[in-house]
């Protein structure tokens, strides 16, 4: 019988609550000095589908209620409980910050978009109003190639400036009402902000607030506000290079042909 | 045509639950790799909100 886990949480009492988790198995908490790790028995192979992934977001969301969790990467899984033991013992200063840092918290996702072909013509046609870009006409086909080149540099420069500036601008309108922030930005040319928020749960609605003026100040963008999440995005566990046979953490497909998977 | 709540919230689950929190590999060596294959072809799709909105045909709305 093999062991999925679901998540870390700070305590070790047993679950009250009747949870199924994948292959509708009871989840359980496996105790380890002051925190737990929620596991189910797996008899058969993981199939990574819509209804596994989401029931391993069930899992997880209904501890979030009652526990600090730290949420394990969807389908890990360890052959037997001494593994997933000995994982606890090494990770147990790690996990123990973690959750320490995120307890009380839920992570928010805001996604926002424009449109960043008008955002770009918009920048050209400055451009072209202050004289920063010029005329080529009758000059040598390689000239013009240099000027296109320039021309396009800056238009992106300009383009990546406008984007920090909006970003910059939510960000501060956040910056109270948050503990901490991830985010990357122009993932695509129209997503400007792809970002996760860590919010106290007593925040949760100040966050939305203050959100609904973001909202009216940036009114030609769109958005995607969802959550609270488990804080997947905040969880910080270094990767450790582990010598023990029996246990092994893979970076890369090509570690993973390495050691025979 | 795809519910829109459930599209929406499966991308984002997905976005976290295949990428990120207690990022370790299991001792099930070729289930962490069955895995790794699957985010690949799911990247693709997660990797645009866009593409999302042009599946769903609809102007894209909060939907928390």
């Amino acid at each position: 019988m093999r062991i999925y886990t679901s998540c870390i949480i700070d305590a070790t009492e047993e679950l009250n609550a009747s949870i199924s988790g994948l292959e509708g198995a009871s989840v359980y908490n496996i105790p380890y000095n002051d925190i737990g790790i929620v596991s189910s028995d797996l008899s058969g192979k993981v199939v990574t589908d819509e209804n596994t992934v989401m029931t391993h977001e069930k899992v997880i969301e209904t501890l979030m209620e009652k526990y600090t969790v730290l949420p394990m990467r969807f389908h890990t899984v360890f052959r037997k409980e001494e593994n997933v033991i000995l994982m606890m013992q090494r990770l147990y200063d790690e996990f123990k910050i973690n959750l320490q840092r995120l307890c009380g918290k839920v992570e928010i996702g805001l996604k926002v978009l424009w449109n960043g072909k008008e955002v770009k013509a918009r920048i050209i046609e400055g451009m072209n109003g202050d004289g920063s870009i010029r005329q080529t006409n009758g000059a040598s086909p390689g000239r013009n190639l240099l000027e296109e080149k320039l021309i396009e540099y800056r238009v992106d420069n300009a383009f990546e400036h406008e984007a920090d500036r909006n970003i910059e601008g939510i960000n501060n309108m956040l910056n109270g009402y948050i503990a901490d922030r991830s985010y990357k930005r122009l993932q695509t040319e129209n997503l400007l902000l792809d970002a996760a928020y860590l919010v106290e749960k007593e925040r949760i609605a100040h966050f939305r607030e203050i959100f609904g003026k973001i909202r009216t100040t940036y009114c030609d963008f769109r958005y995607l506000l969802s959550g609270p999440w488990p804080p997947f995005s905040f969880v910080n566990i270094e990767k450790h290079d582990y010598s023990c046979p029996q246990y092994f953490f893979f970076d890369t497909q090509q570690d993973i042909k390495r050691y025979g998977g | 045509m795809i519910s829109k709540t459930r599209d929406i919230t499966l991308l984002e689950i997905l976005d976290r639950a295949l990428n990120k929190g207690v990022v370790i590999s299991g001792d099930i060596v070729i289930s962490v790799a069955d895995v790794d294959l699957v985010y690949l072809g799911l990247k693709v799709l997660l990797s645009s909100v866009e593409t999302m909105e042009k599946l769903r045909g609809a102007p894209f709305a909060e939907a928390g």
